[in-house]
């Protein structure tokens, strides 16, 4: 057996060992956040129905989910509240659905200004 | 015959490679066909591990992430109607609870109840003795 040759095969199964526990570790990390993300998209969406269902029903609770869907990825806020938030205080203030599907639609335009005033600023 | 395996879940990754080159090495696996193996192997190991740790991460990150979603959403609007002593209620009952269906009928407590008092005592008894 060529000793040079398992002192090799050992060190490079030793380095490839340290790489797999670090790769499991990044895994990890980024598995959680993944899904941390992805559960409070879903919590989200189902407090928001869970109101709007519990003041105008559950169709209108559908509705509402549907036109909030791309809202509902939004980032922590960094003052003040998101707008999810703020669709749970207009399903609160609102006194007919009309109103507030219209109220939704106001917020959601407003989200896509500021998004391309960002996407503006960003790109110079 | 010799196609890359895949590593046993009791093996520590070194060692299981190292034991593999080995066994390829006795039975007289030509060094470049090893070297190749060893390769796919590690390649294979390499992703299998970063999957298992992506999915174990992700196995209570999910309804962590749920709570604080329904949380962020149910905070907002019971601090609006009720003031902030009922919604930091709402919050710290949200770190215990992780039931789906709690929201549901926290939402429905939030138009039914007319004061903070009224609203405290419906998740006062909620908490306490008819969780979902």
């Amino acid at each position: 057996m060529n000793s040079k040759h398992v002192v090799t095969i050992a060190g490079f199964a030793e380095e490839v060992g340290q790489d797999i526990r670090s790769r499991h570790r990044s895994g990890f990390d980024e598995g959680r956040a993944s899904a941390y993300e992805a559960g409070r998209v879903a919590g989200r969406q189902s407090a928001i129905h869970g109101l709007t269902a519990a003041r105008f029903g559950l169709e209108t609770a559908d509705h509402v989910v549907e036109a909030t869907r791309s809202m509902t990825y939004e980032p922590e806020p960094i003052v003040g509240i998101n707008n999810s938030g703020r669709i749970g205080i207009c399903v609160l203030t609102c006194s007919t659905a009309e109103e507030l599907l219209a109220r939704v639609r106001e917020v959601k335009e407003e989200e896509a200004k500021r998004d391309r005033k960002l996407r503006a600023l960003f790109s110079g | 015959m010799f196609g890359a395996r895949t590593m046993g879940p009791a093996s520590s990754p070194g060692a299981w490679l190292e034991g593999y080159e080995g066994g390829l090495r006795s039975t007289g696996v030509p060094h470049e066909r090893r070297m190749r193996l060893v390769a796919e192997s590690v390649a294979g190991l390499t992703a299998e591990t970063y999957f298992a740790g992506y999915v174990r991460g992700g196995e209570s990150a999910y309804n962590d992430g749920m709570a604080e979603g329904q949380s962020e959403v149910i905070h907002s609007v019971v601090w609006v109607k009720f003031g902030p002593m009922a919604a930091h209620r709402v919050s710290e009952v949200y770190e215990r609870i992780r039931e789906p269906e709690w929201t549901a009928r926290l939402a429905a407590c939030v138009f039914t109840c007319g004061t903070a008092t009224e609203f405290l005592a419906r998740v006062k008894e909620l908490t306490e003795g008819e969780r979902p």
